[in-house]
């Protein structure tokens, strides 16, 4: 019944308003009943309907309101796709190397379309690249499938705009090498997934992936240098038909690696179309005899530890027979030699004579101090081992000598090298871009004075020695040249070589400025009409060291000069009055 | 013309005065859903009349036209073909069942020459005819609770299970509650309702455990969890829901939606239009369309209101009462409030059937309001 006034006196307005309605509905409710009229009955069933509609389209805009207000996204960081996964890679000077990109993948829906027949058409056409049978086996599949990834954005529009239904695609990220095989090697590669494999991006995988989004990797390389390295490796690889070549240039002060470059080359955008023996990083990942090159460290520790002196003479006069083996000079002058003679003849009696004096404990020593029985240190996991005899008998202690019984890579060979170089301080080689303040302090390993003695014994055999054709007019470059005859099955093959060429410029200056050291090795080159039929080291790799060394100077603000006084040699005397004059 | 006019004999059936008593807010309300529909399209094709705008707006007009065509059409022509229309659903439905032309992984449609036709959809309109016209000649205290509801209820029924069948969830839902709505609107006992819904609410975990197909199950256990499952069925939530939040108060605008655009947004195009128009006008932009479409229901619902004739009054509201489901279903959907089922947003989304369903539904709300004062015999028999 009808509530009286008085009742409802006792409650505020508000509710005063809700009785009565309510009370209202439920009369009218009755009196509907009562008089058996569908109608009214109806009439208020609309309203009641209404409603919950409207209690429906309320909960719908707090729902809208709640979205909105509480959402955990982050506006435009997870709509706009991922960002890239890997921080870009570039140059020590910010030239890019390698990015990622947005990509997307194609997906492809069944259940979201009825005419397979012309997505099939439309879409062997439009991506050539998809396999026929991935695609047959995604239309008769009940479930939504990958099709194929790696689609550009404009790739993407261009399937996108054709509408197929069922056809979908969601962003990946697919890293992106812009200078294709330039610094392949260096560089590396990732899997699909975005995981380092190969070099840097193995290497500093953990720097890359945490380093996404917070600006780029630098890397210690110098694309100048780089190309010129790169480029001049492949014409003296292709000119001498070499099966493979190595080329490498260092900072000896600081470590950094401004280049380095394997040959064959490979394009780590499509790693998996160039064969896997390409990929090989052999500056890093394969271990040479290296002949010949192998005397700086045999008179970098005869020098310094073993009193002589480079004129100390040494007998080569007939071949040095040992209890395993008769050694042999290339170059048959048959005489006594200073040492000087010894390291610009190249004279593999001499070296082992010098080794030999030296005896086994002290060149296990100084082997070790040069880094030459362990790999590498440096970021590349290719960093290879070397093959060590470990049995140090005179034969193996004469032939290392000289360069063989013994395999290292050639970044063992470049940071052992360095040390010698750079006023006698082995420093690690280093991919990453160093600061100013951040060379490391290294740990020496010969003295200061050794290294000044080295670098014009180095200078004095590019003026008068093997490595004549390295030379660069006004840039005071040294060098040492190798010519290791392969070992294959137990012996020795005469016409498979390693020719290398290991150079050091500026040779004078001091030890706290940069100076940079080349390395060139060839792995089996053929002789040429060009080289008279030699394919020697000093043939072969001293002048693609030369041209290299041309190329990049200009980059590496080295000042001309006119190379170090050599107090001995062939011209001692008139070289050093000469020099005087000049100045 | 003055109201005193309308009461001369043979001046209502007047084409010129029918067309003066169609509803032309409702008509404008509905043209403004259907622009906006068209604009989100445009800008989802990346600022392109192709695919979708251009075809979604011709579409709409014509079904505009068939609207007004509609809403002249007498009333008792409408409660005339009631059940033969609902007969020609059903014997469709039936039809399906053994020829039906499958799409999507479901059996939902006939094809007669180029036409593609979609039974479910005449039953859509046909189920609201039915039950109207039945209810039109049943006695009040019947329509409470008698046995004479079993009919209704077969009616209801029926085709519901055999749309469920297709499969085809969204649909047999949007049948079950319209008959539902109905018959409740015919005065169905307030208690057997709430008995029904208790009822129904307790099925629901058997239902959803024994009788559904596993990937009707799989969208409902991952819109109650939709991050385990964020590459699938959760994907389309996990993006919608993306799409929302990035939207904000004000949105991306015009043109900007990165989820719509970039194709991140599975049905884009179809059951997540809403999603696109959040993320480019964001709050402002949802609540004015739900506002839209709730002024459409409220006009529709007073026109069932105010109609003489049971018949219309019960066909106007069932009309309108399938729209509102359709809205509060998609959008429950785009928001994460209920599981993925795939009934599209009403003249929003892309999709001719559904429009053609709904304008065919106005024409007859609108057809109510035109003949509002006509009475409708209470005629037995078939037509």
């Amino acid at each position: 019944m009808r509530p009286t006034d008085l009742t409802l006196y006792r409650f505020p307005p508000t509710w005063r308003w809700l009785i009565e309605r309510i009370w209202r509905v439920e009369h009218a409710f009755e009196r509907a009943k009562a008089e058996g009229r569908a109608e009214d009955d109806t009439r208020l069933r609309i309203f009641f309907v209404l409603a919950l509609f409207a209690a429906g389209f309320l909960t719908l805009a707090a729902g809208a309101v709640k979205s909105v207000l509480f959402s955990d996204v982050d506006r435009g960081g997870i709509a706009g796709g991922p960002p890239g996964e890997r921080a870009d890679l570039t140059d020590r000077n910010g030239q890019l190397l390698a990015v990622d990109l947005p990509h997307y993948g194609v997906y492809y829906d069944p259940k979201e379309n009825w005419n397979p027949e012309e997505v099939r058409r439309a879409l062997s056409v439009a991506l050539p690249d998809l396999s026929p049978e991935r695609l047959d086996r995604a239309l008769r599949a009940d479930k939504r499938q990958y099709l194929i990834g790696g689609l550009t954005p404009q790739e993407k529009n261009r399937v996108d705009d054709l509408g197929l239904p069922g056809v979908s695609f969601e962003p990946e990220s697919k890293r992106v090498y812009l200078l294709g095989p330039t610094a392949g090697h260096l560089i590396g590669f990732v899997d699909r997934g975005g995981a380092g494999l190969s070099g840097a991006e193995l290497a500093l995988d953990d720097a890359i992936r945490s380093g996404a989004g917070k600006g780029p990797v630098p890397l210690s390389i110098d694309l100048r240098v780089q190309t010129a390295l790169q480029d001049e490796l492949r014409k003296a690889a292709v000119m001498h038909q070499a099966i493979g070549a190595v080329g490498l240039v260092t900072n000896v002060r600081t470590g950094e690696i401004l280049g380095m470059a394997s040959y064959p080359e490979f394009d780590p955008n499509a790693a998996g179309a160039s064969p896997p023996a390409n990929m090989v990083n052999h500056a890093a990942a394969t271990v040479y005899e290296p002949g010949s090159v192998f005397k700086v460290f045999t008179l970098a520790m005869g020098l310094d530890a073993c009193d002589v002196t480079p004129n100390t003479m040494f007998d080569a006069r007939t071949p040095l027979a040992l209890s395993g083996q008769v050694i042999h000079d290339y170059d048959k002058d048959n005489s006594m030699l200073p040492l000087w003679e010894v390291f610009t003849h190249s004279s593999n009696i001499g070296a082992a004579r010098l080794g030999l004096r030296c005896g086994a404990d002290r060149m296990s020593h100084y082997w070790r101090n040069f880094g030459l029985f362990d790999a590498a240190p440096s970021e590349l996991q290719e960093s290879a081992h070397p093959i060590v005899n470990k049995r140090m008998s005179d034969n193996v202690v004469a032939s290392m000598a000289f360069g063989h019984a013994i395999s290292v890579s050639p970044l063992a060979i470049a940071t052992g090298m360095g040390a010698i170089l750079n006023g006698g301080n082995y420093v690690p080689l280093t991919i990453r871009k160093l600061g100013p303040g951040d060379a490391p302090q290294g740990r020496r390993v010969i003295a200061e004075s050794t290294s000044r003695t080295m670098l014009a014994l180095m200078r004095l055999n590019v003026l008068s020695g093997t490595g004549t054709k390295a030379d660069v007019p006004g840039y005071s470059v040294g060098g040492k040249t190798g010519s290791a005859e392969k070992a294959m099955g137990g012996h020795y093959e005469r016409k498979k070589l390693v020719s290398s060429f290991a150079a050091v410029f500026p040779t004078d200056g001091a030890f706290d400025a940069d100076r940079y050291f080349v390395l060139i090795m060839l792995d089996e080159p053929q002789p040429t009409k060009e080289t008279y039929g030699f394919a020697t080291g000093g043939w072969t790799a001293a002048p693609a060291a030369g041209r290299v060394i041309e190329r990049i100077v200009p980059y590496l603000n080295v000042r001309r000069s006119p190379g170090p006084v050599i107090p001995f040699g062939p011209k001692a005397g008139e070289a050093a009055a000469a020099l005087g004059e000049e100045r | 013309m003055t109201a005193s006019a309308l009461t001369r004999p043979g001046e209502r059936e007047r084409l010129v005065v029918k067309f003066g008593q169609i509803d032309w807010t409702l008509t404008i309300m509905l043209s403004l859903i259907a622009g906006a529909g068209g604009m989100m399209l445009y800008s989802i094709a990346g600022g392109a009349w192709e695919p979708w705008a251009a075809k979604h707006l011709i579409r709409f007009g014509l079904c505009l036209v068939l609207m007004l065509a509609l809403a002249v059409v007498d009333l008792r022509v409408w409660f005339a073909i009631a059940y033969p229309v609902y007969g020609l659903g059903f014997l469709l439905l039936l039809a399906v069942e053994v020829v039906g032309h499958r799409s999507l992984g479901a059996t939902r449609w006939l094809q007669f020459g180029p036409l593609g036709v979609q039974p479910s959809e005449i039953m859509k309109i046909g189920l609201v005819l039915a039950l109207a016209r039945f209810y039109h000649g049943l006695p009040a205290q019947q329509a409470r609770w008698s046995w004479r509801l079993l009919i209704p209820a077969a009616m209801i029924g029926a085709p519901a299970l055999l749309v469920a069948k297709e499969p085809d969830l969204g649909t047999a839902i949007l049948l079950a509650a319209t008959g539902g709505a109905v018959m409740m609107l015919a005065g169905l006992s307030l208690r057997v309702i709430v008995a029904g819904v208790v009822g129904a609410v307790a099925a629901v975990p058997p239902f959803v455990m024994f009788l559904l197909k596993p990937y009707q199950r799989d969208r409902i256990l991952t819109f109650l969890h939709p991050e385990t499952d964020p590459s699938k069925s959760g994907y389309h939530i996990l993006q919608a829901k993306i799409a929302l939040g990035s939207g904000g108060i004000l949105g991306k605008g015009f043109g900007l939606g990165s989820q719509s655009q970039l194709n991140f947004l599975p049905e884009k195009q179809t059951d997540f239009i809403f999603a696109t128009l959040a993320e480019e006008f964001g709050l402002v932009g949802c609540l004015s369309m739900l506002a839209l479409y709730a002024a459409v229901i409220v006009i529709a619902l007073r026109i069932a209101n105010v109609s003489h004739s049971h018949f219309g009054r019960l066909s106007a509201a069932g009309v309108t009462a399938t729209f509102a489901l359709y809205v509060l279903i998609n959008g429950a959907m785009v928001m994460g409030l209920a599981p993925v089922v795939g009934v599209p947003m009403p003249l929003l989304s892309y999709g001719g059937t559904v429009m053609v369903t709904v304008m065919v539904g106005f024409g007859l709300v609108q057809s109510v309001r035109v003949h509002r004062y006509s009475e409708v015999g209470r005629g037995a028999g078939l037509i």
